[in-house]
């Protein structure tokens, strides 16, 4: 891809990623029934196909942009901080499942190994925050809840990189 | 679909509901009691065994308020100006071992036990 047009796709894919994140916010969420905290994520539709499209540099840049502007348009400095360790943590993981699992993972396979880490950072961090690890209790539910909404995004990303492939062509 | 994907699937199903499992079973405790934590120091130590005991408790940390609600042996979270009120989402929480937290806060309720035998000399 040239890099005029590579810097339009990934800020459309910016663009389209914080959308998804404003809209999740004003939708009702089925997902706190199993596991506090628990959401749908749905702009790590977006990080999971740009991580497939077009690989590790430029999915974290775009991350780190969604991520900032996020916490901007909703949330603040302390949902900032959880974004960032469960973001960075989920995608270095996906990365890791997306290259050397290659074979025996398909797209839904990663964003389940992504949502479970991006729960694992999240705890992380907010043990940290909160000096105590007795947080990690909710985990056994958050990882439930992730086989669910990882599945959902893998699904989603499937049938979107089918369509989307000739981005990448040109 | 492949194969991969199943195995993950099937694992992290099985690991998740043993571990459900196994925390509620581990409730052997005869005292318990609840400590609200904020920013590392604990604020308040409350018992809970009493089923008809009812107390409400105002919290004011630096970034908001919380109101924990004791009754029927169980606490919750009914009331805060926290953004995401996920605390006040998680269902109430009457087991030794269960956390209810409000992030924003940097705030969490924990419920503890007392053992018998320490129960008898120190309390």
């Amino acid at each position: 891809m040239k890099n005029t047009k590579k810097i339009v796709f990934m800020s459309l894919l910016i663009a389209q990623s914080l959308v998804l994140y404003i809209v999740e916010s004003y939708m009702p969420n089925p997902m706190t029934a199993i596991a506090p905290g628990a959401k749908l994520g749905l702009s790590n539709i977006i990080t999971v196909i740009s991580l497939n499209l077009l690989g590790f540099k430029d999915t974290i840049i775009i991350l780190g942009i969604r991520i900032l502007m996020g916490s901007m348009f909703s949330g603040g400095v302390s949902s900032l901080l959880y974004s960032i360790s469960g973001g960075v943590l989920s995608l270095v993981i996906m990365n890791a499942v997306l290259r050397i699992g290659k074979d025996n993972f398909s797209l839904i396979g990663v964003s389940i190994s992504g949502s479970i880490f991006h729960n694992i950072g999240q705890l992380i961090m907010a043990s940290i925050i909160i000096q105590n690890s007795d947080i990690f209790i909710y985990l056994p539910f958050l990882l439930l809840s992730s086989i669910p909404t990882g599945f959902f995004i893998g699904l989603a990303c499937k049938f979107l990189t089918e369509k989307m492939n000739f981005y990448t062509l040109n | 679909m492949k194969k991969g994907d199943i195995i993950l699937i099937v694992c992290i199903i099985i690991t998740s509901l043993a571990s459900i499992y196994l925390l509620n079973f581990n409730n052997s405790t005869h005292k318990k009691y609840i400590e609200v934590v904020v920013e590392g120091k604990i604020y308040k130590k409350v018992f809970i065994n009493d089923l008809d005991y009812e107390q409400k408790i105002r919290i004011n940390t630096k970034e908001g308020y919380n109101l924990v609600h004791i009754h029927d042996g169980k606490v919750e979270i009914i009331e805060a100006d926290c953004k995401d009120k996920i605390c006040v989402k998680t269902a109430s929480i009457d087991r030794k071992g269960q956390i209810i937290a409000c992030l924003p806060h940097k705030l969490y309720v924990k419920i503890l036990g007392v053992e018998d035998e320490v129960d008898n000399t120190s309390y």
